[in-house]
């Protein structure tokens, strides 16, 4: 309400009584603001700029370029330390800062203070904590305040580059060095006796509990977009080559240069677990033996410099796509049993006959594949694809007449089947027949 | 995937090497099934089939 509200309505219209009115609001408004500041600046912890300045004249405490957040800290700190200096007062002004736990040992006249693993990450000047401490110790005794954890710069200062760091876990069967004694890290492995291991971005320290993890997926690319997608992953995590992490689904990361991104998940065995390259692609430089225990999901399309064998695959059930992954090797009889989508076009080394092939509901693809051959004859009832790609295979006509044949006895309608570049015989005319009449799409095929 | 479909009605006996010959499923029972020696594409009503999209196979 403004101070002609609590007059009568005839002031209004004497305009000095407005002056006077309009002049007092604008002080109130001001006054109404300054009265919020007051139960923020009555606590430290959300004092404003001008409560702190006071606080740090008060104290001698010079602000230097410190945010507001950590001259509070610094603030709290000092007025802490006041009294007798115990272990418990030590404590109590590191947990100001850290959050967490702290070690403090006194030997040959040091008092050495280890900070534990902060619980908001580094978000504090670590100076701060020896700064805070110093004062209170006495001049006849010397003072050591270190980090009882590692930061991501500290594991690079030791190993140089991500990859000297990952063949450093390999080399030393996963220690991570002595100054680190409890974590643990193999690259291609499993997580066995680590417990807690540490990362952080330029200046913010996370960190991240490993003993969570049982399996890392390692993803090595050449510089550019590393576009994974995990899809109903548990516990998401990606670390990347310059020290990053994310715990986004599809961190769309750009890679300033070559190196390995792992992903690490509690749940790769889950019946729904997707994981997608998306666009990634050509820079995709990995093996199919690094997969993790994927048991739905793995959609690898373009990542045409991807290696590995068929045999290498993990228990995969419903959807496998190579697409254009020519370095790829292998049988098709060491493909995992898929029940959904087997899409391996133009992966001109795989083998073997399509007799190896589990029925499948939805979609076929082996055009491109000059060395499969044989009859596709596991299909039944309506677990026959709907899209069926066979074009420049290695069938001949036989094999393509008993294919048709056997589509043709399935139940399933609306369906479309290529087989460019192949033949058949007079054996499958009726089949072709059934087929089309049932709303199938069939293209491609020359009858000899 | 770039063929192109010549009309059973029209086919003539000559094709280009990417060319395919297109027929409904009617024309193929009506004599098209014993076109030799040349790729032909047979769908329900005759039209072109259509190239599904990537993520529609998926």
């Amino acid at each position: 309400m403004s101070y002609l509200d609590y007059l009568p309505w005839f002031y209004a219209d004497i305009p000095e009584i407005a002056a006077v009115g309009s002049a007092f609001d604008a002080e109130n408004e001001q006054l109404i603001g300054q009265f919020a500041m007051i139960p923020r600046d009555a606590v430290i912890s959300t004092a404003e700029e001008d409560r702190i300045l006071q606080w740090e004249k008060l104290l001698g405490i010079i602000p230097q370029d410190r945010t507001l957040v950590q001259r509070r800290m610094m603030v709290l700190g000092r007025l802490k330390g006041a009294g007798k200096l115990n272990e418990a007062k030590i404590k109590s002004i590191v947990e100001t800062f850290s959050g967490g736990d702290s070690i403090v040992s006194f030997s040959d006249s040091t008092l050495t203070v280890r900070v534990a693993p902060p619980e908001w990450g580094e978000v504090f000047l670590f100076p701060d904590v020896e700064k805070a401490l110093a004062p209170l110790v006495p001049a006849h005794l010397n003072l050591v305040v270190e980090r009882y954890y590692n930061t991501w710069e500290d594991r690079m200062a030791t190993y140089g580059s991500w990859c000297a760091l990952k063949t450093g876990y390999d080399a030393v069967t996963g220690d991570m060095g002595t100054d680190c004694p409890t974590t643990n890290l193999a690259v291609n492995g499993d997580f066995s006796s680590g417990t807690t291991g540490w990362a952080s971005t330029t200046g913010t320290m996370s960190v991240i509990d490993f003993s969570i993890y049982d399996t890392v997926f390692p993803i090595p690319c050449s510089a550019g977009l590393m576009d994974f997608l995990i899809t109903n992953g548990d516990d998401v995590l990606w670390l990347f080559p310059d020290g990053t992490i994310s715990t986004a689904d599809r961190p769309s990361k750009t890679l300033t240069e070559a190196g390995t991104v792992l992903l690490f998940c509690t749940n790769f065995s889950a019946a729904n677990l997707i994981i997608n390259d998306a666009g990634t692609d050509a820079r995709y430089l990995g093996d199919l033996s690094d997969l993790p225990p994927l048991t739905y999901w793995l959609n690898l399309e373009n990542c045409t410099n991807i290696t590995g064998d068929l045999s290498d695959l993990p228990p995969l059930t419903y959807l496998l796509s190579l697409n254009g992954c020519a370095n790829v090797t292998g049988d098709l009889a060491d493909l995992p049993c898929l029940t959904g989508i087997l899409s391996l076009p133009d992966c001109p080394n795989i083998t073997g006959s399509l007799s190896d092939l589990p029925a499948l509901s939805y979609t076929l693809r082996l055009s491109g594949c000059p060395l499969v051959a044989g009859a596709y004859t596991s299909v039944n009832g309506a677990n026959v694809p709907t899209y069926t790609y066979l074009n420049n295979t290695g069938l001949s006509a036989v094999d393509l007449d008993n294919t048709l044949i056997a589509y043709a006895a399935c139940t399933r309608n609306n369906g479309t089947f290529s087989a460019v570049g192949m033949t058949r015989t007079a054996a499958s005319d009726a089949a072709v027949s059934n087929l089309t009449g049932r709303g199938w799409a069939i293209s491609g095929i020359t009858k000899v | 995937m770039g063929y192109i479909y010549r009309q059973y009605a029209d086919f003539q006996g000559d094709l280009a090497g990417a060319d395919m010959v297109l027929m409904s499923a009617a024309e193929f029972n009506a004599g098209g099934k014993n076109l030799i020696g040349v790729p032909i594409a047979v769908t329900p009503d005759g039209s072109e089939p259509q190239e599904p999209e990537e993520g529609e196979m998926l």
